[in-house]
């Protein structure tokens, strides 16, 4: 019964030494969906963008159906379907192109975009509104620039379908 | 007697049944990030009056100062002006009233026919977001 005592008493003593002995791994770098600031900041950015894409005058001929369907429903988010329904593709793809811990489900985006002749001043118009978007909310240099790689690198499957 | 009791044991069963496969259906999956962000209401509004880049500001400053508004756009080049907003706290016809106080000429747009409508869904929207909406409210996976 003893033995049995002095033998618990020494393997504890052992796991407290040898795991007080362990160095403190550095904590993991904050993905950029949480430097962002998570889905409230995406979709207040999102938000923004939409708006200044639908007010871009470039952007006309692309968004004109969002436009429509925003003006003919008066903006009730339950009958301004298109709106809605992108608002939410983009809040999902942004989340997920930041390492959130979701997937998009929408479609890919070539198929998104087949039939509409996207052009490169059309696509560049868009990145300026998002930029603008980003600047709104004062979303740091580093967070921006890696956001629009990672989104950047869309633009072949986007422009010229 | 007896054929009521059976009636009520087979639709109760029924009831059931459909009960477990809408919640497993709900519960499939984790829901989408969108789902965790509130709907917004929005106002696309034409303003004759905003000529410049100074009065752009001077209205998104405005606007984005309201109580319930979460986004504001105004261009001088299209002279639109477009709010996204919280339907619970502000409507349209208040904000609409409210750009009309600053601005004599408010409108709607007009919208030109264009030739790009992109992939088209065979099942209305409409649909597809109620079907959303009820999913997210049976999903305990939040």
């Amino acid at each position: 019964m003893i033995r049995k005592t002095w033998a618990a008493t020494l393997l504890l003593a052992g796991t407290l030494a040898f795991t007080g002995c362990k160095k403190d791994e550095p904590a993991a770098p904050k993905s950029l969906y949480d430097r962002l600031g998570g889905v409230n900041a995406i979709s207040a950015v999102v938000d923004q963008f939409m708006l200044n894409v639908a007010a871009d005058p470039k952007m006309a001929r692309t968004f004109a159906p969002l436009v429509q369907d925003v003006v003919k429903n008066g903006g009730d988010p339950a009958k301004s379907t298109r709106f809605q329904s992108l608002r939410n593709n983009l809040i999902d793809q942004i989340g997920q192109a930041s390492g959130g811990p979701q997937t998009y489900k929408g479609k890919d985006m070539v198929t998104a975009h087949k039939g509409m002749a996207i052009t490169d001043d059309e696509f560049n118009s868009l990145v300026n509104d998002l930029v603008a978007s980003l600047n709104k909310f004062n979303v740091p240099s580093t967070e921006q620039t890696e956001l629009l790689t990672v989104l950047g690198g869309l633009k072949p499957q986007i422009v010229g379908k | 007697m007896n054929v009521l009791r059976k009636t009520a044991t087979i639709a109760g069963w029924t009831g059931v049944a459909c009960l477990t496969g809408l919640l497993t259906w709900a519960n499939w999956e984790a829901p989408p990030l969108h789902a965790q962000a509130k709907p917004i209401g929005v106002a696309l509004l034409k303003v004759d009056g905003l000529t410049d880049e100074a009065r752009a500001a001077g209205i998104r400053r405005k606007i984005d100062g309201l109580p319930g508004v979460t986004a504001c756009s105004a261009n001088p080049a299209s002279r639109l002006l477009g709010v996204t907003y919280d339907t619970d706290i502000i409507s349209e016809k208040e904000l609409t009233a409210f750009v009309k106080k600053q601005f004599n000429q408010v409108s709607q747009p007009s919208v030109e026919e264009t030739t790009v409508k992109g992939p088209q869904c065979p099942v209305p929207m409409e649909y597809i977001l109620k079907m959303e909406r009820l999913k997210y409210a049976l999903c305990f996976r939040q």
